[in-house]
């Protein structure tokens, strides 16, 4: 630990998009981040012939902040919009900036099915769930 | 039925989602035990205002009202998040022990008590016409704090009390803390503290936690010596885990006696004994035997009341005049001053003498040091 470490804001993300089972493609996922009252910029991605998607891993130098502990409200929101509809896709507030901290150390892989009604999981709420 | 210690950690922790967002949702999915047992995504976000003063201020979330379900039915549950603020700094800080009356008449911290006014309305507000038969009030850091004070403010609400605190700062007085464990009674107050976080140490003597004279959840922080990580909200959840209540570290509380006082003071003054510098032993210690010492002196609450840059100068005089009462006082504050000299990575020689502008010299800097950890701890928790 130190100034050149790195805080995850958003750890990296892959992710497969569905409709009654079946993979959606070209589906707009966005991705949306905010440390504290910071918005930061806007991630997007289309999903493939397989449904599929991911996101790299957002981060910042760590600077000051690494040596001067404090308690991290970092914002998550993941939307996805399909044939016209948007769809709240995951909502959680990270509260670490460790990798993987979104799912307790797990890589974040997620199956976001469009027909499932958003409910919470673990820490998080929306349409996609952990795999 | 009081909360679990694995459910009010993560309760303390999810007031942090409102601080920008108004979304239950958020704050739901930060709560995944306890959404189960109280109506989160009907829960009233309080806000409260920090800042200089106007046009400086700023409002923004700081905790949330629920209200319990199936089990719970009837139960109230309050949880207020920690805060960083400009003009809450000097709450740990040096000179301002400033105190007023609270809301019981006794003695309380300032700021604290400004704080905890402007959420106070809120949280009765949402109580009103209700009938609650419970209210459980959560809260980290500087919410453990505005948590405390607004237990004392509800008692005139009839309800059960129950207050759960993670690395709280000293909320009131001796006296404040004594009546407030009275009124809430000793089983109904769930205080936990990492053995290196700095911020439960302050503000030093005459404030004193809730429950007074009672026990209290001491839990083994990260490393030995003081430490911002040890303050987070984070590491407290993980420190608790899955245990219960009863499974978890219980420190007695030690009133402190001569011996035990002169032998620890006597260890730490010994400039050939181990480097003590910052360690966070010694510092409880110091500060441990400053209580004991003004305690000796007979003076309290005057000094909290006194607040500004005077409570040095008060403590040294009380100090030096303590030094002149007794031989064996003036020994103890000899080696108090070595021991808070060492922790500091200081010398003082053998021959010093116990002075006023000694002991205020001594003072200002170990205050200057415990202001620098503290705001280290604190500093850009919530920006």
């Amino acid at each position: 630990m130190g100034l050149f470490t790195s805080l995850v804001l958003f750890s990296p993300v892959s992710g497969v998009v569905l409709k009654d089972g079946a993979p959606v493609e070209e589906a707009e996922i966005r991705q949306e981040l905010r440390l504290f009252d910071e918005k930061l910029p806007v991630q997007r991605a289309l999903s493939d012939s397989s449904g599929r998607f991911h996101f790299a891993i957002v981060e910042r130098r760590a600077g000051l902040s690494r040596i001067v502990p404090h308690e991290p409200v970092i914002t998550q929101t993941i939307i996805i919009t399909y044939a016209g509809k948007e769809y709240e896709a995951w909502i959680h507030t990270k509260n670490s900036y460790e990798l993987n901290s979104e799912l307790d150390g797990h890589p974040l892989r997620l199956q976001c099915e469009l027909s499932r009604e958003p409910d919470f999981e673990g820490k998080h709420y929306g349409i996609c769930k952990a795999v | 039925m009081e909360l679990s210690p694995a459910d009010s950690a993560e309760i303390a922790s999810s007031a942090y989602t409102l601080r920008d967002s108004t979304d239950m949702r958020r704050m739901a999915a930060a709560a995944p035990l306890t959404r189960h047992a109280f109506r989160l995504l009907d829960a009233t976000r309080l806000t409260g205002t920090t800042g200089l003063g106007a046009p400086l201020n700023r409002t923004t979330g700081f905790g949330y009202v629920a209200w319990g379900e199936g089990a719970r039915q009837g139960e109230c549950l309050v949880s207020i998040r920690g805060t960083f603020m400009p003009s809450a700094c000097d709450w740990m800080t040096n000179a301002r022990l400033g105190g007023v009356n609270g809301p019981s008449g006794f003695c309380v911290h300032s700021g604290f008590w400004a704080a905890a006014q402007t959420i106070l309305p809120q949280v009765r507000s949402a109580l009103r016409g209700r009938n609650v038969s419970t209210i459980h009030l959560v809260g980290h850091s500087l919410g453990g704090a505005i948590a405390t004070l607004l237990a004392d403010s509800l008692g005139d609400t009839g309800c059960r009390l129950i207050l759960y605190t993670f690395g709280a700062p000293r909320a009131g007085v001796g006296q404040h803390a004594e009546y407030l464990t009275n009124k809430l009674g000793t089983n109904n107050i769930f205080r936990v503290y990492h053995d290196t976080d700095l911020v439960p140490m302050v503000p030093v003597y005459p404030y004193c936690h809730a429950p007074y004279g009672s026990r209290a959840y001491a839990m083994k922080g990260p490393g030995k010596v003081i430490s911002a990580a040890a303050h987070s909200m984070t590491t407290y959840a993980h420190s608790v885990g899955s245990l219960g209540w009863i499974g978890l570290p219980i420190r007695e509380a030690s009133l402190g006696s001569l011996e035990a006082a002169q032998v620890w003071l006597a260890a730490a003054a010994d400039v050939s004994g181990p480097s003590i510098m910052l360690s966070a032993t010694a510092l409880r210690m110091i500060l441990s035997s400053l209580d004991w010492i003004l305690k000796q002196i007979g003076h309290g609450v005057g000094l909290a009341l006194l607040g500004g840059a005077t409570i040095v100068d008060r403590l040294a005089h009380l100090l030096y005049s303590g030094a002149l009462q007794s031989i064996k006082l003036a020994g103890m504050i000899r080696q108090l001053m070595s021991a808070a000299m060492r922790f500091m990575g200081r010398t003082i020689t053998a021959t010093m003498n116990i002075t006023v502008a000694f002991v205020q010299y001594v003072f200002d800097l170990l205050f200057r040091v415990i202001s620098r950890l503290a705001l280290r701890a604190a500093e850009l928790m919530v920006r």
